[in-house]
């Protein structure tokens, strides 16, 4: 494989709206020095890592339904419910509906602070809010 | 009033000593730059050597975050340079670890 292959293959690790801003400028420093295995390194733990945290909601969320729909049809076929919901009058109904709302919390949390880092970086861009310290 | 430490990053997503986002506003601090000169700057005044992913991966969150804002392109390469805020946020961790620094000084006696 040529050097540019590679760094074509390195680059496209990075998410398509990512390499858009970035890529040319990534492309050009990979291209300018030495391709150490640490720089390769140090590329593909970035590009994934900005990879899985731009799917981190999104991934979430299909999860979240994707339990709750194989729950729903669990409780379905074991007559423990007619509904999509239930009151948790016996233990097995109980930890039914628990595990079918399970998903959700982490899903809520996460889409929870993605919107709270989108509002505070629209306040922070019109100025009323500054940057604190750690 | 003291604020309680905490493990994760602030909201302007600075929090630990060496981190690249830190070192990628220090580097910034006495003008635009480009993405090589600011590894070429971080280890000159630092040397912590910052890899290709790391810088532009820092770069991109600080210009999201508004700290830094990328200029015109020279040639190929695009300058970034503070933003207020970056200044604020680098000024804000600079006291931080000044007083740490002062602290560690003291007790090791360092001059």
């Amino acid at each position: 494989m040529s050097t540019r292959s590679l760094i074509n293959l390195l680059v496209r690790l990075f998410p398509r709206a990512w390499r858009v801003e970035y890529g040319a400028e990534l492309r050009e420093m990979l291209g300018s020095q030495r391709l150490t295995l640490s720089a390769i390194v140090d590329v593909v733990r970035t590009g994934v890592g900005l990879r899985l945290a731009g799917h981190n909601v999104a991934w979430r969320l299909i999860f979240a339904a994707a339990t709750s729909t194989a729950v729903e049809l669990f409780a379905v076929h074991r007559h423990l419910t007619d509904n999509i919901l239930w009151l948790p009058d016996t233990p097995a109904r109980a930890a039914t509906l628990a595990l079918l709302c399970s998903g959700w919390a982490p899903a809520t949390i996460a889409v929870g602070k993605n919107v709270h880092r989108r509002l505070t970086r629209v306040r922070r861009q019109s100025g009323s809010v500054s940057v604190r310290d750690s | 009033m003291h604020r309680m430490a905490r493990q994760g990053r602030d909201e302007g997503g600075l929090a630990r000593f060496g981190e690249p986002g830190m070192l990628v506003l220090l580097a910034l601090s006495d003008g635009a730059k480009h993405g090589y000169a600011i590894t070429a700057d971080v280890l000159e005044q630092t040397g912590i050597r910052l890899g290709p992913g790391t810088l532009y991966g820092s770069l991109s969150k600080l210009v999201d975050r508004g700290l830094v804002t990328a200029l015109a392109a020279e040639e190929r390469r695009r300058p970034y340079e503070l933003t207020e805020a970056g200044r604020e946020a680098l000024a804000a961790q600079v006291a931080t670890w000044s007083r740490v620094v002062a602290t560690g000084r003291a007790r090791l006696s360092i001059a």
